[in-house]
């Protein structure tokens, strides 16, 4: 009896063990799959609107450049002919803006990736709605929120044309290949100031982000995302390909005053996004 | 120790099987969740996969194309007739509807060597299956004639043949590849874009009248001089371009939505879009003087626009606007719901490099002649103008010298000596150039087709000139010292004159008769040649350099004395010498430009556009001239002719505009000389050969063919499609893709 208990006992241990193991295989698996299955809309939902940025000379941007860097999570706001919310009457052309909330007081909306999708209404179309601006009119200046990583772009909460495309990435950054060189960049050198961007040397954006799942999210407070989106480090011009991730993980690996298993389940992704007209 | 007895055994076997089989079925469980989520991930990351393949796809069918024009450019470096147009294949036979903007598709046979029999259009037409491309999705730009006459239906006519594939190994297209190699296929179809009128520049608002009595006629909001003096493709009418196959053009009210959204915070428009209002042209300063300034510079001596960007006024917080994209014109269309038949007639993507193409000797120039630059020649000029007065005209002033009575000395009116670009000596010659040419060198270069040093024509060229400048100065450009408005230049072997009716330096007996010899006391040497009254003076800047025509043509021998009809230069026979000259020059000092039209265009409703209120003379301008401009059916007639002549022969350069100017018949064109040039005047600033200005439609399918297929023409399994309009502008002389924009179609 004593035996059979014994082996019995055994039994459920192992089982247990068995059973604890594939848990852990399941929920890391799962995990990933929760990652990747966000991330890939998201990326998908990015081409469309890379592929269809409006690239012209007389058109401002609001992008990292020399004279805004964007330290931590980046800024990104441009014309695209990808569809946009709320037209009156709707033009083709959309403002769409990408970042990561830094407003704490937003309890959705905090440490995770916003993209505004400002639908746009034909030129004279109305006396109050305003449509795609050429230069010397900007973007940034006709819609501040595009330079904001908070504040959005109608009081009415009803009307923003804000949405939370990635709750669970809290990181965003950004750099490019640069057209003339061939070369990954943090911004072509030609771009001083955003008066001075020429969308056409730039053959590709590549965007980095670091993506943390909802089970691991609730193992860490706000704050300590917050020191780990300053934890992870800009792109600088001259790291190769693949290294800002590499840089990335190192850093996730060295850190130890957070919660393991959080810190385990952040996943880095990074997809190269060809703005170039061939 | 107690024994089970065998029922107890049993049971807890039962039990033991109960909670195995539950342990099973929670497992099945989990591994079931778990393959389905990995199976819809999967599904998820294949579709993503293949849009991008079918991206990267698309890109290399493009770059083939691309390649294809840019071979043929190499393998035709002498530049022929038969080669400064694309290709044409896969086009309708003669005998069917003409689809004049059609370059080539792919077809079976083509000379690419790459293109199978696999039609990309359904084997029918009311059922197509998944992978098969309607001709209404072909033709979704509008670039092909309709097969309805009302609606956005965008179905060609009948005759239109779907491209067929190209299928592609991965080694690359292959014309019969084993069907398990087949890893996509792409089917393309190019357009002559050029051929177009480019909705970013063409086209100008009307005004229509409130009163509806009889009925409201809408009008043009520019004053009619404007427009009839073209110089841009901005004054082309655009109500002469048809919507249907019928007789139905292009409405006011549609044009108005264009401009009206275009030129927004130019012209400030009444209303909302799409039903914007204008000024009376009449209104000094309003919509018409507005648009005038912008496409015809203010003041009106040229412009350095380019037109690739817009204006950077700022009106009401907005600016204007571009056609960022096709698919954006054909999205304003439906909301301003003019007729969708005009949108074969419309671009939006056009460049030119503003350089001839004519040329002679060893001359490489890589710049046209700025018209505007005529402005700087006034007589006695400031000091600081010299330096450019000599670089663009090879020129100096002299001031000139009071006659004597004892000795009996004329006087010597103020002049220009011609020295050249460099130097400070008089020439006996127009020297020779090989790039930067002044503008005498330039003007015996076209005329007497030489770049070297030439002793033999200085004073034809030096009097052209002058007769050029007269024409374009005013009556009050006048020497100091005489008072004489003709315009007269030393070289170093005599003089050259041009030509003013009004000079108030000439002796005249007629209105006021003045004393002889004039200026007193002993008159003035040279003197400026006798008037013709029938000589038609402009005395403004020229518009475009189809003007050029109204300057009297010095043949032979110093200041010769015009007869009653004076010789001008020639613009309106073939074997003009003078043509060179609409070349040469420009209005537009642009390098890189837009809304320049494709001269050997099939289209003729863009001609006729371009064509249609065109002054058929310049004494005859005001609010109602007479002879009225030229009316839409008169202009469709002569660009029937035009399409025809360049169908046939296509013209190498803008000189040939004299043979096609000879091509035309029909009155109004035919009454003398300057209503015969008034085809060169209206084509020959708007209109170009040098750039292929192309629309390159490819959609690009992945996937493959079933596994055990041996045959081509079973289902080919798409798995992923992309298409893609490639606007882009090829300089046929150099091969250099001048600029491009690639446009993703979403359908």
């Amino acid at each position: 009896m004593l035996v059979a208990i014994s082996v019995l006992a055994l039994l459920v241990l192992l089982v247990t063990q068995l059973i604890n193991n594939a848990a852990s295989v399941t929920i890391l698996g799962n995990k990933r799959m929760d990652a990747d299955s966000h991330v890939r809309p998201l990326f998908e939902r990015m081409a469309l609107d890379f592929a269809q940025i409006v690239k012209r000379s007389d058109v401002s941007y609001y992008v990292k450049t020399a004279g805004t860097p964007m330290t931590g999570n980046d800024l990104v706001g441009f014309y695209s002919a990808a569809e946009g919310y709320y037209p009156t009457t709707p033009s083709p052309i959309s403002i769409v803006a990408y970042r990561v909330n830094s407003n704490s007081s937003s309890s959705v909306a905090y440490n995770c990736l916003e993209r505004m999708g400002k639908g746009l209404d034909w030129n004279g179309a109305s006396a109050t709605s305003i449509p795609v601006v050429f230069l010397p009119l900007t973007i940034h200046s006709t819609w501040p929120s595009v330079a904001s990583s908070s504040a959005y772009d109608d009081t009415d909460p009803t009307k923003r044309t804000y949405e939370i495309i990635g709750p669970q990435v809290f990181r965003f950054e950004y750099y490019y290949l640069e057209k003339t060189t061939g070369s990954l960049v943090a911004y072509p050198t030609a771009w001083a100031s955003l008066s001075t961007v020429a969308i056409k040397d730039a053959a590709a954006i590549v965007v980095a982000i670091a993506v943390i799942d909802p089970k691991s999210k609730v193992l860490l407070s706000n704050s300590q995302i917050a020191t780990l989106v300053g934890s992870l480090p800009d792109y600088a011009s001259g790291l190769g390909p693949g290294k800002l991730l590499a840089q990335w993980q190192s850093a996730l690996d060295s850190i130890t005053n957070m919660p393991r298993p959080a810190i385990s389940g952040i996943r880095l992704y990074e997809r190269y996004f060809y703005i170039s007209d061939q | 120790m107690t024994c089970l007895s065998s029922a107890d055994q049993a049971s807890n076997k039962g039990v033991a099987l109960i909670i195995v089989l539950a342990f099973v079925v929670l497992l099945s469980g989990l591994v079931i969740a778990y393959l389905i989520r990995a199976g819809t991930d999967r599904q998820l990351a294949q579709s993503s996969f293949q849009d991008t393949k079918s991206d990267l796809l698309a890109r290399s069918a493009l770059d083939i194309v691309v390649a294809n024009f840019k071979q043929e450019i190499a393998d035709g470096a002498v530049v022929t007739a038969t080669n400064i147009q694309p290709q044409r294949w896969g086009t309708p036979l003669a005998d069917g509807t003409p689809f004049p903007n059609l370059i080539r598709r792919s077809a079976q046979g083509d000379p690419t060597g790459h293109t199978s029999s696999l039609s990309s259009g359904p084997a029918s037409f009311a059922s197509p299956k998944r992978g098969e491309i309607t001709s209404t999705r072909w033709n979704s730009h509008y670039l092909l004639p309709r097969a309805s006459s009302s609606g956005n239906d965008s179905t060609p006519v009948s005759n239109f043949a779907a491209p067929d594939w190209v299928l592609l190994t991965p080694q690359g297209p292959n014309l019969t590849p084993v069907p398990s190699s087949v890893i996509g296929r792409y089917a393309y179809a190019v357009y002559d874009e050029g051929g177009t009128l480019d909705v970013n520049v063409a086209g100008f608002p009307y005004y229509t009248s409130s009163s509806p009595s009889p009925t409201p006629v809408p009008t043009p909001g520019l004053p009619l001089s404007d427009i009839g003096r073209k110089g841009s493709v901005a004054f082309a009418d655009l109500r002469a371009i048809p919507t249907t196959a019928g007789s139905a053009l292009l409405s006011a009210g549609g044009i108005n939505a264009i401009v009206g959204w275009r030129n927004y915070a130019t012209v400030h428009p009444y209303s909302t879009f799409p039903n914007f209002t204008f000024d009376l042209p009449t209104f000094v300063g309003g919509t018409g003087t507005r648009f005038v300034n912008y496409f015809g510079g203010n003041p009106q001596i040229g412009t350095s626009q380019d037109f690739r960007t817009v204006s950077t006024t700022v009106y009401l917080n907005r600016t204007d606007q571009a056609f960022i994209t096709r698919t954006e014109l054909i999205k304003l269309q439906r909301e301003a719901g003019f007729g969708a038949g005009a949108m074969q007639y419309l671009g939006t993507f056009s460049r030119e490099r503003n350089a001839p193409t004519w040329k002679a000797g060893t001359a490489a120039i890589t710049q046209r002649f700025y018209i505007g630059n005529l402005n700087l020649i006034k007589p006695n000029p400031p000091t600081a103008r010299n330096a450019d007065i000599q670089k663009y005209f090879g020129l100096k002033w002299v001031n000139g010298t009071a006659g004597t009575v004892s000795p009996p000395t004329p006087a010597v009116p103020g002049h220009w000596q011609y020295i050249g670009a460099s130097g400070n000596a008089m020439r006996n010659r127009i020297p020779a150039f090989t790039s930067n040419p002044e503008f005498f060198q330039l003007l015996n270069h076209a005329m007497n087709g030489t770049n070297g040093d030439d002793f033999g024509h200085i004073l034809t060229t030096l009097s052209v000139g002058a007769a050029l400048i007269d024409q374009y100065d005013d009556d009050t450009a006048a020497d100091p010292l005489t008072g004489t408005t003709t315009t007269m230049i030393e070289y170093s072997d005599g003089w050259a004159v041009g030509l003013e009716n009004m000079d108030p330096a000439r002796a005249s007996l007629s209105p006021s008769p003045t004393p002889s010899p004039f200026p007193p006391p002993t008159g003035m040497s040279p003197a400026p040649p006798p008037a013709i009254p029938t000589y038609a003076m402009l005395n403004r800047p020229f518009r475009n350099v189809g003007e050029f025509g109204y300057a009297f043509r010095a043949a032979s021998g110093s200041t010769p004395t015009p007869s009653p009809n004076p010789k001008t230069l020639d613009f309106y026979t073939a074997t003009s010498p003078d043509a060179p000259i609409l070349d040469l020059f420009t209005y537009n000092s642009a390098p890189i430009r837009s809304g320049i039209v494709n001269l050997n265009t099939q289209d003729v409703a863009v001609i006729t556009a371009i064509l249609t209120g065109a002054f058929q003379t310049e004494q005859n301008i005001g609010p109602s001239p007479s002879p009225s401009p030229v009316a839409s059916p008169a202009a469709k007639t002569a660009a029937t002719n035009i399409v025809n002549a360049t169908t046939t022969q296509p013209a190498l350069s803008r000189a040939e505009i004299t043979r096609l100017c000879g091509v035309v018949t029909n009155t109004p064109f035919t009454a003398s000389e300057e209503t015969k040039e008034t085809i060169a005047r209206a084509l020959a600033e708007v209109t170009q050969t040098r750039t292929w200005g192309l629309l390159i439609d490819v959609i690009t399918q992945t996937g493959r063919y079933p596994p055990g297929t041996t045959d081509l023409t079973q289902q080919f399994v798409v798995e992923g499609e992309k298409r893609y309009w490639l606007h882009i502008a090829i300089d046929r002389f150099t091969g250099e893709v001048i600029d491009q924009q690639l446009e993703a179609v979403y359908e």
